[in-house]
Protein backbone atom coordinates (compact mmCIF):
# COMPACT_ATOMS: atom_id res chain seq x y z
CA UNK A 1 0.00 0.00 0.00
CA UNK A 2 1.02 3.36 -0.43
CA UNK A 3 2.40 5.97 2.08
CA UNK A 4 -0.25 8.63 0.44
CA UNK A 5 -3.51 6.08 0.92
CA UNK A 6 -6.30 5.54 3.26
CA UNK A 7 -5.34 1.84 3.61
CA UNK A 8 -1.78 3.45 5.35
CA UNK A 9 -3.75 5.85 7.38
CA UNK A 10 -5.59 3.04 8.62
CA UNK A 11 -2.89 0.39 8.76
CA UNK A 12 -0.24 2.94 10.65
CA UNK A 13 -2.07 2.96 13.76
CA UNK A 14 -3.14 -0.17 14.22
CA UNK A 15 0.09 -1.83 13.79
CA UNK A 16 1.35 0.91 15.91
CA UNK A 17 -0.97 0.17 19.13
CA UNK A 18 -0.54 -3.43 18.82
CA UNK A 19 3.15 -3.13 18.38
CA UNK A 20 3.12 -0.97 21.29
CA UNK A 21 0.38 -2.81 23.88
CA UNK A 22 -0.43 -6.31 22.85
CA UNK A 23 3.04 -7.87 20.75
CA UNK A 24 5.62 -5.90 23.52
CA UNK A 25 5.96 -8.99 25.54
CA UNK A 26 9.26 -10.15 24.36
CA UNK A 27 11.36 -9.82 21.11
CA UNK A 28 10.66 -13.00 19.53
CA UNK A 29 6.95 -11.44 19.42
CA UNK A 30 7.60 -7.78 18.19
CA UNK A 31 9.96 -9.54 15.35
CA UNK A 32 6.99 -11.94 14.45
CA UNK A 33 4.96 -9.34 14.42
CA UNK A 34 6.66 -6.78 12.30
CA UNK A 35 7.49 -9.77 9.42
CA UNK A 36 3.45 -10.17 9.51
CA UNK A 37 2.63 -6.86 9.25
CA UNK A 38 5.40 -6.32 6.38
CA UNK A 39 4.19 -8.96 3.82
CA UNK A 40 0.35 -7.64 4.66
CA UNK A 41 2.08 -4.02 3.94
CA UNK A 42 3.76 -5.84 0.70
CA UNK A 43 1.02 -8.61 -0.18
CA UNK A 44 -1.49 -5.72 -0.38
CA UNK A 45 -0.03 -4.47 -4.01
CA UNK A 46 0.39 -8.29 -5.26
CA UNK A 47 0.53 -10.73 -2.76
CA UNK A 48 2.33 -13.65 -5.67
CA UNK A 49 5.53 -11.50 -5.62
CA UNK A 50 6.04 -12.10 -1.63
CA UNK A 51 7.78 -15.34 -2.82
CA UNK A 52 10.25 -13.77 -4.50
CA UNK A 53 11.34 -11.46 -0.98
CA UNK A 54 11.09 -14.47 0.79
CA UNK A 55 13.29 -16.66 -2.04
CA UNK A 56 16.18 -14.18 -1.84
CA UNK A 57 15.62 -13.91 2.19
CA UNK A 58 15.86 -17.79 2.91
CA UNK A 59 19.08 -18.42 0.20
CA UNK A 60 20.98 -15.08 2.07
CA UNK A 61 19.90 -16.78 5.45
CA UNK A 62 20.97 -20.10 4.44
CA UNK A 63 24.05 -18.83 2.80
CA UNK A 64 25.53 -16.51 5.78
CA UNK A 65 24.98 -19.21 7.61
CA UNK A 66 27.31 -21.44 5.78
CA UNK A 67 29.28 -18.92 5.07
CA UNK A 68 29.72 -18.52 9.20
CA UNK A 69 30.82 -22.24 9.17
CA UNK A 70 33.75 -22.45 6.78
CA UNK A 71 37.09 -20.64 7.86
CA UNK A 72 38.39 -21.69 3.56
CA UNK A 73 38.12 -18.38 1.78
CA UNK A 74 37.93 -19.82 -1.95
CA UNK A 75 34.29 -21.76 -0.58
CA UNK A 76 33.19 -18.64 1.32
CA UNK A 77 33.69 -17.02 -2.02
CA UNK A 78 31.66 -19.66 -3.69
CA UNK A 79 28.40 -18.90 -1.92
CA UNK A 80 29.09 -15.15 -1.98
CA UNK A 81 28.74 -15.49 -5.66
CA UNK A 82 25.91 -18.02 -4.89
CA UNK A 83 24.49 -14.84 -3.51
CA UNK A 84 24.94 -12.50 -6.36
CA UNK A 85 23.49 -15.01 -8.77
CA UNK A 86 19.86 -15.36 -6.89
CA UNK A 87 19.79 -11.80 -6.18
CA UNK A 88 21.26 -9.98 -8.79
CA UNK A 89 19.09 -13.22 -11.23
CA UNK A 90 16.07 -12.30 -9.98
CA UNK A 91 17.20 -8.16 -10.64
CA UNK A 92 17.96 -9.19 -13.87
CA UNK A 93 14.89 -11.09 -15.12
CA UNK A 94 12.17 -9.35 -13.07
CA UNK A 95 13.38 -6.16 -14.95
CA UNK A 96 15.96 -5.94 -17.65
CA UNK A 97 15.23 -9.22 -19.15
CA UNK A 98 12.65 -7.76 -22.29
CA UNK A 99 15.81 -4.73 -22.45
CA UNK A 100 18.45 -6.93 -23.54
CA UNK A 101 16.31 -8.97 -25.57
CA UNK A 102 15.03 -6.31 -27.69
CA UNK A 103 18.22 -4.74 -27.92
CA UNK A 104 19.78 -8.11 -28.69
CA UNK A 105 17.44 -8.50 -31.14
CA UNK A 106 18.05 -4.78 -32.71
CA UNK A 107 21.37 -5.69 -32.64
CA UNK A 108 20.71 -8.86 -34.83
CA UNK A 109 18.80 -6.96 -37.36
CA UNK A 110 21.66 -4.33 -37.94
CA UNK A 111 24.22 -6.98 -38.83
CA UNK A 112 21.71 -8.11 -41.34
CA UNK A 113 20.41 -11.70 -38.85
CA UNK A 114 16.74 -11.79 -39.19
CA UNK A 115 16.11 -12.68 -35.47
CA UNK A 116 12.79 -13.07 -33.97
CA UNK A 117 13.40 -13.25 -30.20
CA UNK A 118 10.03 -12.69 -28.27
CA UNK A 119 10.32 -11.07 -24.92
CA UNK A 120 8.04 -12.03 -22.38
CA UNK A 121 5.68 -10.42 -20.49
CA UNK A 122 7.06 -9.86 -17.38
CA UNK A 123 5.24 -7.21 -14.67
CA UNK A 124 8.30 -5.19 -12.33
CA UNK A 125 7.83 -6.80 -9.02
CA UNK A 126 7.66 -3.61 -6.69
CA UNK A 127 10.79 -2.36 -4.60
CA UNK A 128 12.87 -5.46 -6.40
CA UNK A 129 15.92 -2.69 -6.60
CA UNK A 130 15.62 -2.23 -2.73
CA UNK A 131 15.39 -5.16 -0.80
CA UNK A 132 17.94 -7.39 -3.22
CA UNK A 133 20.56 -4.99 -2.58
CA UNK A 134 19.82 -4.55 1.04
CA UNK A 135 20.07 -8.49 1.15
CA UNK A 136 22.75 -8.70 -0.81
CA UNK A 137 25.05 -6.10 1.44
CA UNK A 138 24.39 -8.85 4.10
CA UNK A 139 25.69 -11.64 2.67
CA UNK A 140 28.55 -9.17 1.89
CA UNK A 141 29.35 -7.90 5.15
CA UNK A 142 28.99 -11.27 6.54
CA UNK A 143 31.96 -12.30 4.02
CA UNK A 144 33.63 -9.44 5.11
CA UNK A 145 33.72 -9.97 8.95
CA UNK A 146 31.81 -6.83 9.47
CA UNK A 147 28.87 -8.97 10.68
CA UNK A 148 28.05 -12.47 12.05
CA UNK A 149 25.93 -14.52 10.72
CA UNK A 150 22.55 -14.84 12.56
CA UNK A 151 20.66 -17.85 13.03
CA UNK A 152 17.92 -16.18 14.08
CA UNK A 153 15.18 -16.65 10.87
CA UNK A 154 12.47 -14.43 11.86
CA UNK A 155 14.65 -11.56 12.78
CA UNK A 156 16.13 -11.69 9.51
CA UNK A 157 13.49 -11.98 7.44
CA UNK A 158 11.86 -9.11 9.50
CA UNK A 159 14.94 -6.79 8.43
CA UNK A 160 14.56 -7.69 5.06
CA UNK A 161 10.80 -6.56 4.75
CA UNK A 162 10.67 -4.15 7.51
CA UNK A 163 7.61 -2.59 5.80
CA UNK A 164 8.87 1.60 5.98
CA UNK A 165 11.61 0.65 3.74
CA UNK A 166 11.10 -2.20 1.72
CA UNK A 167 9.74 -0.37 -1.57
CA UNK A 168 11.86 2.07 -2.22
CA UNK A 169 14.75 2.26 0.59
CA UNK A 170 16.20 3.71 1.88
CA UNK A 171 18.51 0.63 1.50
CA UNK A 172 19.84 -0.24 5.05
CA UNK A 173 23.30 -2.35 5.60
CA UNK A 174 23.11 -5.51 7.43
CA UNK A 175 25.21 -4.33 9.63
CA UNK A 176 23.42 -1.16 11.22
CA UNK A 177 20.12 -2.50 10.63
CA UNK A 178 19.98 -6.31 11.65
CA UNK A 179 21.54 -5.80 14.97
CA UNK A 180 18.62 -3.36 15.72
CA UNK A 181 16.22 -6.15 15.01
CA UNK A 182 18.52 -8.62 17.20
CA UNK A 183 17.29 -6.39 20.63
CA UNK A 184 14.15 -5.55 22.25
CA UNK A 185 12.67 -2.07 21.33
CA UNK A 186 11.99 0.46 24.03
CA UNK A 187 9.31 3.06 23.17
CA UNK A 188 11.30 6.26 23.24
CA UNK A 189 9.10 9.43 23.41
CA UNK A 190 11.26 12.39 22.04
CA UNK A 191 12.35 9.54 19.00
CA UNK A 192 8.46 9.64 18.40
CA UNK A 193 7.71 13.29 18.34
CA UNK A 194 10.96 13.33 15.89
CA UNK A 195 9.26 10.52 13.74
CA UNK A 196 5.70 12.36 13.91
CA UNK A 197 7.44 15.87 12.85
CA UNK A 198 9.39 13.42 9.97
CA UNK A 199 6.41 12.14 8.43
CA UNK A 200 4.63 15.50 8.39
CA UNK A 201 7.29 17.01 6.46
CA UNK A 202 7.43 14.46 4.14
CA UNK A 203 3.19 14.50 3.72
CA UNK A 204 3.96 18.45 2.99
CA UNK A 205 6.64 17.41 0.14
CA UNK A 206 4.73 14.76 -0.89
CA UNK A 207 1.20 15.74 -1.24
CA UNK A 208 1.55 19.49 -1.89
CA UNK A 209 4.69 19.78 -3.33
CA UNK A 210 5.13 16.95 -5.49
CA UNK A 211 2.37 16.54 -6.83
CA UNK A 212 1.26 19.88 -7.67
CA UNK A 213 4.68 20.31 -9.43
CA UNK A 214 3.25 16.89 -10.86
CA UNK A 215 0.45 18.55 -12.78
CA UNK A 216 2.55 20.78 -14.40
CA UNK A 217 5.36 18.56 -15.31
CA UNK A 218 3.11 16.12 -16.93
CA UNK A 219 1.28 17.83 -19.30
CA UNK A 220 4.33 19.98 -20.20
CA UNK A 221 6.81 16.76 -21.00
CA UNK A 222 3.54 14.64 -22.36
CA UNK A 223 2.43 17.58 -25.22
CA UNK A 224 5.77 18.77 -26.31
CA UNK A 225 5.93 16.48 -29.13
CA UNK A 226 2.74 17.23 -30.51
CA UNK A 227 3.64 20.77 -30.96
CA UNK A 228 5.88 24.29 -30.81
CA UNK A 229 6.10 24.82 -27.22
CA UNK A 230 7.89 28.11 -26.09
CA UNK A 231 11.25 26.83 -24.76
CA UNK A 232 11.04 28.35 -21.80
CA UNK A 233 7.87 26.40 -20.40
CA UNK A 234 9.42 23.77 -21.55
CA UNK A 235 12.50 25.06 -19.32
CA UNK A 236 10.07 25.75 -16.58
CA UNK A 237 8.89 22.22 -16.38
CA UNK A 238 12.17 20.88 -16.49
CA UNK A 239 12.71 23.14 -13.13
CA UNK A 240 9.54 21.94 -11.63
CA UNK A 241 10.47 18.20 -12.54
CA UNK A 242 13.94 18.78 -10.49
CA UNK A 243 11.55 19.95 -7.62
CA UNK A 244 8.93 17.21 -8.30
CA UNK A 245 11.28 14.56 -7.82
CA UNK A 246 13.49 15.89 -4.65
CA UNK A 247 9.75 16.76 -3.04
CA UNK A 248 8.85 13.20 -4.30
CA UNK A 249 12.16 10.80 -3.07
CA UNK A 250 13.24 13.12 -0.11
CA UNK A 251 9.64 13.11 1.23
CA UNK A 252 8.77 9.62 0.78
CA UNK A 253 12.23 8.83 2.77
CA UNK A 254 11.40 10.95 5.67
CA UNK A 255 8.11 9.37 5.70
CA UNK A 256 9.61 5.66 5.97
CA UNK A 257 12.79 7.25 8.56
CA UNK A 258 10.03 8.65 10.81
CA UNK A 259 7.52 5.85 10.46
CA UNK A 260 10.62 3.26 11.38
CA UNK A 261 11.04 5.72 14.45
CA UNK A 262 7.71 5.08 15.60
CA UNK A 263 8.78 1.21 15.74
CA UNK A 264 12.19 1.96 17.87
CA UNK A 265 14.86 1.99 14.51
CA UNK A 266 16.91 4.08 13.19
CA UNK A 267 17.19 4.34 9.42
CA UNK A 268 20.03 5.95 7.70
CA UNK A 269 19.74 9.58 6.60
CA UNK A 270 18.79 9.49 2.19
CA UNK A 271 19.16 12.98 1.81
CA UNK A 272 21.74 15.96 2.86
CA UNK A 273 19.75 18.86 1.39
CA UNK A 274 21.04 17.98 -2.01
CA UNK A 275 20.43 20.96 -4.13
CA UNK A 276 22.35 23.12 -1.78
CA UNK A 277 25.77 20.93 -3.37
CA UNK A 278 28.33 23.66 -5.27
CA UNK A 279 29.48 20.35 -7.69
CA UNK A 280 28.00 17.33 -8.79
CA UNK A 281 30.67 14.97 -6.88
CA UNK A 282 28.58 17.14 -3.75
CA UNK A 283 25.02 16.36 -4.80
CA UNK A 284 25.82 12.34 -5.30
CA UNK A 285 26.88 12.42 -1.68
CA UNK A 286 24.02 14.58 -0.30
CA UNK A 287 21.41 12.57 -2.73
CA UNK A 288 19.92 9.22 -2.01
CA UNK A 289 22.64 8.69 0.37
CA UNK A 290 21.77 5.13 0.53
CA UNK A 291 22.28 3.35 -2.71
CA UNK A 292 25.28 5.92 -3.55
CA UNK A 293 27.51 5.19 -0.63
CA UNK A 294 25.88 1.64 -1.78
CA UNK A 295 27.33 1.52 -5.05
CA UNK A 296 30.25 3.41 -3.36
CA UNK A 297 31.15 0.59 -0.90
CA UNK A 298 30.67 -2.12 -2.97
CA UNK A 299 31.49 -1.52 -6.15
CA UNK A 300 33.47 2.24 -6.81
CA UNK A 301 36.36 1.07 -4.12
CA UNK A 302 36.88 -2.34 -5.45
CA UNK A 303 36.77 -0.47 -8.79
CA UNK A 304 39.00 1.82 -8.35
CA UNK A 305 40.98 -0.21 -5.85
CA UNK A 306 41.69 -3.01 -9.14
CA UNK A 307 42.44 -0.20 -11.50
CA UNK A 308 44.81 1.68 -8.87
CA UNK A 309 48.01 1.33 -10.68
CA UNK A 310 46.15 2.23 -14.13
CA UNK A 311 47.07 6.16 -13.73
CA UNK A 312 44.40 8.57 -14.76
CA UNK A 313 42.63 6.03 -16.06
CA UNK A 314 42.24 4.23 -13.04
CA UNK A 315 40.00 7.24 -11.87
CA UNK A 316 37.97 7.94 -14.70
CA UNK A 317 37.10 4.04 -15.32
CA UNK A 318 35.45 2.78 -12.25
CA UNK A 319 34.20 6.28 -11.66
CA UNK A 320 32.13 6.03 -14.98
CA UNK A 321 31.30 2.52 -14.84
CA UNK A 322 29.90 2.56 -11.57
CA UNK A 323 27.73 5.97 -12.30
CA UNK A 324 26.86 3.98 -15.15
CA UNK A 325 25.37 1.31 -13.43
CA UNK A 326 23.95 3.54 -11.04
CA UNK A 327 21.80 4.91 -13.89
CA UNK A 328 20.98 1.71 -15.17
CA UNK A 329 19.94 0.68 -11.58
CA UNK A 330 16.87 3.14 -12.42
CA UNK A 331 15.49 1.16 -15.23
CA UNK A 332 15.54 -0.68 -18.06
CA UNK A 333 16.12 2.15 -20.50
CA UNK A 334 18.97 3.66 -21.81
CA UNK A 335 17.58 6.94 -20.64
CA UNK A 336 18.71 6.14 -17.19
CA UNK A 337 22.42 4.85 -18.60
CA UNK A 338 22.82 8.07 -20.26
CA UNK A 339 22.27 10.06 -17.48
CA UNK A 340 24.00 8.14 -15.05
CA UNK A 341 27.22 8.07 -17.81
CA UNK A 342 27.11 11.97 -17.76
CA UNK A 343 27.08 12.36 -14.23
CA UNK A 344 30.42 9.83 -14.39
CA UNK A 345 31.84 12.01 -16.88
CA UNK A 346 31.37 15.02 -15.00
CA UNK A 347 32.57 13.74 -12.14
CA UNK A 348 35.85 12.69 -13.96
CA UNK A 349 36.30 16.19 -14.97
CA UNK A 350 35.55 17.61 -11.59
CA UNK A 351 38.07 14.95 -10.17
CA UNK A 352 41.10 16.24 -12.74
CA UNK A 353 40.23 20.32 -12.63
CA UNK A 354 40.48 19.96 -8.23
CA UNK A 355 43.52 21.75 -8.40
CA UNK A 356 42.84 24.16 -10.58
CA UNK A 357 39.48 25.20 -8.95
CA UNK A 358 41.40 25.28 -6.05
CA UNK A 359 43.49 28.01 -7.17
CA UNK A 360 40.57 29.93 -8.61
CA UNK A 361 38.70 29.19 -5.08
CA UNK A 362 41.80 31.22 -3.44
CA UNK A 363 41.33 34.12 -5.67
CA UNK A 364 37.87 34.78 -5.60
CA UNK A 365 35.24 35.97 -2.72
CA UNK A 366 33.78 32.47 -1.11
CA UNK A 367 30.10 33.89 -2.52
CA UNK A 368 30.98 33.84 -5.85
CA UNK A 369 32.93 30.39 -6.09
CA UNK A 370 29.69 28.72 -4.32
CA UNK A 371 27.35 30.74 -6.65
CA UNK A 372 29.24 29.98 -9.60
CA UNK A 373 29.88 26.07 -8.31
CA UNK A 374 26.05 25.82 -7.81
CA UNK A 375 24.45 27.70 -10.46
CA UNK A 376 26.87 24.95 -12.83
CA UNK A 377 25.89 22.06 -10.90
CA UNK A 378 22.01 22.90 -11.35
CA UNK A 379 22.69 23.37 -14.71
CA UNK A 380 24.21 20.17 -15.67
CA UNK A 381 21.31 18.47 -13.07
CA UNK A 382 18.13 20.06 -14.56
CA UNK A 383 19.55 19.01 -18.36
CA UNK A 384 20.43 15.41 -17.00
CA UNK A 385 17.16 15.00 -15.20
CA UNK A 386 14.91 16.00 -18.48
CA UNK A 387 16.69 12.31 -19.54
CA UNK A 388 16.11 10.85 -16.40
CA UNK A 389 12.32 12.01 -17.11
CA UNK A 390 12.22 11.66 -20.98
CA UNK A 391 10.20 8.40 -22.07
CA UNK A 392 13.10 7.44 -24.67
CA UNK A 393 16.70 8.76 -25.53
CA UNK A 394 14.87 10.95 -28.88
CA UNK A 395 12.26 12.07 -27.28
CA UNK A 396 15.14 13.71 -24.61
CA UNK A 397 17.14 15.34 -26.90
CA UNK A 398 13.90 16.94 -28.91
CA UNK A 399 13.05 18.22 -25.33
CA UNK A 400 16.59 19.78 -24.66
CA UNK A 401 17.01 20.98 -28.28
CA UNK A 402 13.34 22.67 -28.46
CA UNK A 403 14.66 24.75 -25.40
CA UNK A 404 17.31 25.61 -26.75
CA UNK A 405 15.54 26.58 -30.34
CA UNK A 406 13.04 28.72 -29.30
CA UNK A 407 13.83 29.49 -25.70
CA UNK A 408 11.57 33.05 -26.08
CA UNK A 409 9.55 32.28 -29.12
CA UNK A 410 5.55 31.71 -28.20
CA UNK A 411 4.11 30.26 -31.26
CA UNK A 412 0.55 30.08 -30.58
CA UNK A 413 -0.26 26.81 -32.49
CA UNK A 414 -3.38 24.58 -30.92
CA UNK A 415 -1.21 22.08 -28.52
CA UNK A 416 1.11 24.84 -27.25
CA UNK A 417 -2.24 27.72 -26.29
CA UNK A 418 -4.02 24.51 -24.72
CA UNK A 419 -1.05 24.15 -22.18
CA UNK A 420 -0.64 27.89 -21.91
CA UNK A 421 -4.06 28.16 -21.31
CA UNK A 422 -4.18 25.26 -18.88
CA UNK A 423 -0.76 26.15 -17.31
CA UNK A 424 -2.72 30.01 -16.88
CA UNK A 425 -5.27 28.83 -15.22
CA UNK A 426 -3.93 26.43 -13.25
CA UNK A 427 -1.38 29.15 -12.73
CA UNK A 428 -4.46 31.61 -11.71
CA UNK A 429 -5.54 29.74 -8.81
CA UNK A 430 -2.89 27.10 -7.99
CA UNK A 431 0.32 28.10 -9.73
CA UNK A 432 1.24 31.53 -8.00
CA UNK A 433 0.40 29.81 -4.65
CA UNK A 434 2.73 27.07 -5.38
CA UNK A 435 5.51 28.95 -6.19
CA UNK A 436 5.36 30.50 -3.08
CA UNK A 437 4.83 26.70 -1.20
CA UNK A 438 8.25 25.47 -2.66
CA UNK A 439 9.81 28.23 -1.72
CA UNK A 440 8.24 28.04 2.21
CA UNK A 441 10.15 24.47 1.80
CA UNK A 442 13.88 25.68 0.44
CA UNK A 443 13.26 28.49 3.14
CA UNK A 444 12.26 25.87 6.27
CA UNK A 445 15.04 23.05 4.93
CA UNK A 446 17.94 26.02 4.68
CA UNK A 447 16.82 26.90 8.20
CA UNK A 448 17.62 23.28 9.42
CA UNK A 449 20.33 22.51 7.30
CA UNK A 450 22.53 21.46 10.08
CA UNK A 451 20.27 19.02 11.21
CA UNK A 452 19.06 14.75 9.30
CA UNK A 453 15.91 16.33 8.57
CA UNK A 454 14.13 19.73 6.96
CA UNK A 455 11.63 20.07 9.78
CA UNK A 456 13.41 19.54 13.56
CA UNK A 457 11.09 22.13 15.13
CA UNK A 458 12.43 22.64 18.40
CA UNK A 459 10.97 26.06 20.04
CA UNK A 460 11.50 26.20 23.64
CA UNK A 461 7.63 27.16 23.95
CA UNK A 462 5.89 23.69 22.80
CA UNK A 463 3.12 26.07 22.24
CA UNK A 464 5.38 27.41 18.63
CA UNK A 465 6.03 23.76 17.80
CA UNK A 466 2.00 23.20 17.54
CA UNK A 467 1.67 25.86 15.95
CA UNK A 468 3.70 24.90 12.77
CA UNK A 469 2.25 21.52 12.95
CA UNK A 470 -1.01 22.76 12.40
CA UNK A 471 0.22 25.03 9.87
CA UNK A 472 1.58 22.42 7.78
CA UNK A 473 -1.32 20.32 8.43
CA UNK A 474 -3.83 23.12 7.07
CA UNK A 475 -1.52 23.85 4.35
CA UNK A 476 -1.62 20.38 3.11
CA UNK A 477 -5.55 20.17 3.99
CA UNK A 478 -5.72 23.47 1.89
CA UNK A 479 -3.29 23.09 -0.99
CA UNK A 480 -2.90 18.98 -1.26
CA UNK A 481 -3.09 17.18 -4.29
CA UNK A 482 -5.15 14.25 -3.60
CA UNK A 483 -4.93 11.89 -6.28
CA UNK A 484 -2.86 9.26 -4.46
CA UNK A 485 -0.15 9.89 -6.85
CA UNK A 486 2.49 6.75 -6.97
CA UNK A 487 6.07 7.48 -5.53
CA UNK A 488 8.54 7.80 -8.45
CA UNK A 489 11.05 5.60 -7.01
CA UNK A 490 8.88 2.60 -6.25
CA UNK A 491 8.67 2.14 -9.91
CA UNK A 492 12.91 1.20 -9.63
CA UNK B 1 63.04 2.10 10.44
CA UNK B 2 60.84 3.10 13.48
CA UNK B 3 57.17 3.85 13.50
CA UNK B 4 58.22 7.48 13.73
CA UNK B 5 60.03 7.65 10.62
CA UNK B 6 57.18 5.76 8.45
CA UNK B 7 54.61 8.54 9.88
CA UNK B 8 56.99 10.98 8.57
CA UNK B 9 57.09 10.32 5.13
CA UNK B 10 53.45 9.54 5.33
CA UNK B 11 53.17 13.24 6.39
CA UNK B 12 55.17 13.63 3.41
CA UNK B 13 52.89 11.76 0.86
CA UNK B 14 49.56 12.73 2.41
CA UNK B 15 50.93 16.98 1.82
CA UNK B 16 51.66 15.59 -1.61
CA UNK B 17 48.59 13.70 -2.71
CA UNK B 18 45.99 15.33 -0.82
CA UNK B 19 47.52 18.79 -1.86
CA UNK B 20 47.17 20.59 1.66
CA UNK B 21 50.67 22.03 3.83
CA UNK B 22 49.09 21.71 6.49
CA UNK B 23 48.38 17.95 7.30
CA UNK B 24 49.81 16.38 10.40
CA UNK B 25 49.25 13.17 11.08
CA UNK B 26 49.65 11.23 13.91
CA UNK B 27 48.94 7.79 14.95
CA UNK B 28 45.50 8.06 16.13
CA UNK B 29 44.56 10.06 13.17
CA UNK B 30 41.53 8.75 10.58
CA UNK B 31 39.81 9.59 7.56
CA UNK B 32 37.37 11.81 9.45
CA UNK B 33 39.89 14.04 10.92
CA UNK B 34 41.49 15.33 7.20
CA UNK B 35 39.13 16.88 5.49
CA UNK B 36 40.54 16.12 1.47
CA UNK B 37 40.63 12.29 2.59
CA UNK B 38 37.59 10.45 0.81
CA UNK B 39 37.62 6.95 -0.49
CA UNK B 40 38.81 8.47 -3.83
CA UNK B 41 41.83 10.18 -2.66
CA UNK B 42 42.32 6.91 -0.19
CA UNK B 43 43.01 5.11 -3.19
CA UNK B 44 45.31 7.95 -4.63
CA UNK B 45 47.72 7.50 -1.49
CA UNK B 46 47.83 3.69 -1.56
CA UNK B 47 49.06 4.05 -4.97
CA UNK B 48 51.75 6.45 -3.61
CA UNK B 49 52.68 4.40 -0.45
CA UNK B 50 52.68 1.14 -2.87
CA UNK B 51 55.10 3.14 -4.99
CA UNK B 52 57.26 4.32 -2.44
CA UNK B 53 57.81 1.39 -0.44
CA UNK B 54 57.33 -0.97 -3.54
CA UNK B 55 55.09 -3.82 -1.52
CA UNK B 56 51.48 -4.38 -2.22
CA UNK B 57 48.41 -4.53 -0.29
CA UNK B 58 45.16 -6.88 -0.68
CA UNK B 59 41.68 -4.99 -0.54
CA UNK B 60 40.97 -6.69 2.69
CA UNK B 61 44.19 -5.60 4.34
CA UNK B 62 43.25 -2.10 3.29
CA UNK B 63 40.07 -2.24 5.28
CA UNK B 64 41.24 -3.70 7.96
CA UNK B 65 43.26 -0.10 9.28
CA UNK B 66 41.50 1.77 11.38
CA UNK B 67 43.91 4.53 11.59
CA UNK B 68 47.18 6.09 10.34
CA UNK B 69 49.19 3.89 12.99
CA UNK B 70 48.14 0.60 11.82
CA UNK B 71 48.71 1.25 8.40
CA UNK B 72 52.41 2.39 9.15
CA UNK B 73 52.75 -0.98 11.21
CA UNK B 74 51.08 -2.90 8.73
CA UNK B 75 54.21 -1.50 6.26
CA UNK B 76 56.94 -2.46 8.87
CA UNK B 77 55.43 -5.66 8.32
CA UNK B 78 55.42 -6.39 5.19
CA UNK B 79 59.01 -4.65 4.90
CA UNK B 80 60.27 -7.06 7.63
CA UNK B 81 58.82 -9.93 5.41
CA UNK B 82 59.65 -8.90 2.46
CA UNK B 83 64.06 -8.79 4.27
Amino acid sequence: MLFNSLEFFLFLPIVFLLYWFIVNRNLKLQNTFVLAASYFFYGWWDWRFLSLIFLSTISDFILGILIGKTDDQKIQKRYLYLSFVVNLGILIFFKYFNFFIEEFSRLSEAIGLNANYSTLSIILPIGISFYTFQTLSYTIDVYKKQLAPTNDFISFAAFVSFFPQLVAGPVERASTLLPQFLKKRQFDYTKSVEGCQQILWGFFKKIVIADNCALFVNDIFGYYEYGEVSGLILLIGAVLFVIQIYADFSGYSDIAIGVAKLFGFQLMQNFNFPYHATSTTEIWRKWHISISSWFRDYLNKPLFFYFRHWGNYGLIIPLILTFTIIGFWHGANWTFIVYGLIHGIVMSIELFSKKTRKKIRKKIPKWLNSSMGWLITMFIWVFTCIIFRAENMTLAVNYIAAIFDNLFVLDMTQVTSRIIFQSLLITLTKGKVLFLLILFMFVIEWIYRKYTYGFKLNFKIPFLNWVFYYSILLLIILFGEFSQQEFIYFQF
Amino acid sequence: MTVQDVLSQFNEIFIDVLDDEDIKLNLETTADDVEEWDSLSHIQLIVAIENKYDIRFTASEMESYRNVGEMCNGILNKLAAKV
